[in-house]
Parts: C-alpha cells; sequence; structure tokens
C-alpha cells in the first residue's frame, strides 16, 4: 500500500516509539535536566504513582527558566515548570490525529499512553518524518545531503 | 528503436525507448521532482555568533521558535536550536549573560540547497538526523530553514492537491 493509504489505516502503534524519560512532579529541576540531557532528548513526562502523564517538561521549559530570575535548580520541584499546552495521543489514535497535532496545533513531543492511560512512550515530528522516510527508502536514503550541486550556469560546451 | 542513417554510420537515439518514471502516487513524485524551493523555508531568524546567549534565548523564547541561524558577514556559520540550549547551555544557566552565541552554537551544520530534490530536505531530517536543517542558494546565502512541521506541511500540500486538481 501506499503512504496515504497507510496513514489512513495505522495507528499510532505502527509509528516509531521512544522510550520516554518519567519524572515525578516533586523532582528538583536539575534532575530533570541531567536525565534530559544524558537520554539526548527534548522531553520529560511527569507522571503520577500511577504512572499517568500529568505534563510535559521540555528544552522549552528549560529555557523560559533560563530567562528567568536565577534560582536553585537543586531545589526548585520540576512540577512547578511543566509546559501549559501538551499534546497526549493512544496507541489505538489514528495517525491523522498525530499529523494534526503536529501541522496545526505545532506539537514537537506528542506522550503516548495505552488505553488504561499509563504512558508507554513519545513520539513526534521526528518520528514521523521516519515513518514517511521508511515508505521512500531508496528515495530518501540515496539523497547527497550537504553536497553543493552544481554551477549555477553551465560551464564549457 | 529508431535507427537514422546518417553519412557518418547508423545512429541509434539511446532515449527512444525511454519510459517515463512511474510514481506511486503524487507524494512520490514531489519528493522527486519538486525542489526545495517549493517548501516553506521561512520565516527564519539569524543571529550574529558575538550575541549573548542570552539575548539568542530571549529570541527563541519570545518568537516561540526552536532554532536560530548563526550568520556572519553574509555567511552561515552554525545553528543555535533549543537542544544546543539543554546541551550546552543549560548546565551553566548563571553564566548565560557572559557566553556567546559562538561558544555553543552547533558549528558546520548539515545543510540543503534550495535546488536540491525535496526528498533531500527527508533525507537530511532522518539520515541525517536534524530537526532544523539551513537552506541555501548556490552562493551560499541563507534562504531558510527546513523543519520537519515544513516537510510535512508540504506533503500535506501536494496530497491535498491530487485529491483536488486546478482546473
Amino acid at each position: 500500500m501506499g503512504l496515504i493509504e497507510n496513514i489512513r489505516s495505522d495507528r499510532v502503534r505502527n509509528l516509531p516509539l521512544r522510550e520516554a524519560i518519567r519524572i515525578t512532579a516533586d523532582l528538583p529541576v536539575s534532575v530533570a535536566v541531567q536525565r534530559m540531557q544524558s537520554q539526548e532528548l527534548g522531553c520529560a513526562i511527569c507522571v503520577d504513582d500511577q504512572d499517568r502523564p500529568l505534563g510535559v517538561f521540555t528544552e522549552r521549559s528549560v529555557i523560559d527558566l533560563m530567562l528567568q530570575p536565577p534560582v536553585d535548580w537543586d531545589t526548585v520541584p520540576v512540577g512547578e515548570h511543566l509546559e501549559s499546552d501538551w499534546f497526549r495521543v493512544c496507541l489505538d489514535d489514528p495517525l491523522s490525529e498525530l499529523i494534526h497535532a503536529i501541522c496545526e496545533r505545532r506539537a514537537r513531543f506528542l506522550c503516548v499512553t495505552d488505553a488504561a492511560g499509563h504512558v508507554v512512550g513519545l513520539t513526534g515530528q521526528k518520528a514521523l518524518s521516519e515513518y514517511i522516510a521508511d515508505h521512500f527508502p531508496q528515495l530518501v536514503m540515496a539523497q547527497s545531503v550537504g553536497s553543493k550541486p552544481g554551477t549555477e550556469t553551465r560551464e564549457g560546451a | 528503436m529508431v535507427k537514422v542513417h546518417h553519412h557518418l554510420g547508423e545512429f541509434e537515439d539511446p532515449l527512444n525507448n525511454y519510459e517515463p518514471v512511474e510514481y506511486t502516487d503524487a507524494l512520490e513524485r514531489a519528493l522527486v521532482e519538486e525542489t526545495i524551493a517549493g517548501i516553506q523555508t521561512r520565516p527564519y531568524v539569524e543571529i550574529s555568533p558575538d550575541h549573548s546567549v542570552y539575548r539568542a534565548l530571549q529570541v527563541l523564547a519570545g518568537l516561540r521558535i526552536s532554532s536560530l541561524l548563526v550568520v556572519q558577514a553574509g555567511k552561515l556559520v552554525g545553528v543555535f536550536t533549543e537542544r544546543d540550549a539543554l546541551q550546552r547551555v543549560a548546565s551553566r544557566y548563571r553564566e548565560i549573560e557572559s557566553m556567546r552565541v559562538a561558544d555553543v552554537m552547533t558549528c558546520h551544520p548539515v545543510v540543503v540547497y534550495e535546488t536540491d530534490p525535496a526528498a533531500t530536505a527527508l533525507g537530511a531530517i532522518v539520515a541525517a538526523g536534524y530537526r532544523h536543517v539551513p537552506v541555501l542558494d548556490l552562493h551560499e546565502q541563507v534562504v531558510g530553514v527546513i523543519s520537519p512541521r515544513r516537510v510535512l506541511a508540504f506533503l500535506q500540500d501536494r496530497h491535498r492537491q491530487q485529491r483536488e486538481p486546478k482546473d
């Protein structure tokens, strides 16, 4: 099947999901930042004791914190600095819902939950790009990224 | 195969049996036949490498954008993204007013050219692993930046055009 047909029929579970960084609201900001740095992931999901998402802490949250009057990141709980606008999708949601969140609502990260509302992973713009590229592997992977094209005007004959 | 008799001998045109490429759908055609110039690459924001990191963070936060193109004397010298802020600045957040963008930017970023096929944009994001890729013209001047969202919007638009062909 082609990409369009697959997007119509596939679910969020068909995307490559990343393992989410789980944090609790009382965790110091410094620890959350260290986890995001070590796992090279721009988002941590704040969960309750049932592993249900309460909010997200992102690179953007870190930037906002850096611009505020300095506070001690070792004592400030991350729960006070979660993003107000965050997105959640369920494993069985159609991909169109994810595409809508990314394209229309400018979502970068989406928290993925199972039917019971427990966090199962993280997805977003990059995962969707990989999904699309998987449909055109020879086309996408064969591109010579960064090499300068020929001159603008033809040389010689 | 058409054979042309010429005074230099028999000539066979190698393009005579050329079969036009068949695409599975409009998206594949767009990725192959259109260039990155067809993808939205603006707006984008430039900053000087000599600016303070504090200023760069202010711009990122104020405009709610994720990347800045670092340009000096008209040439791209780096990019500064939210990821750079997390990985290279966050641990030194008390020094952001004295740090310069040049100290923490990603130097020699992967770039694409506006004349590259649109598929190159997807390749830069997926294969090279960058979320924000500067776009240059043939004179190495910055013309914009591409992101996964912009590539997705391009594909969505081509899909719509296929469903609603112009008169």
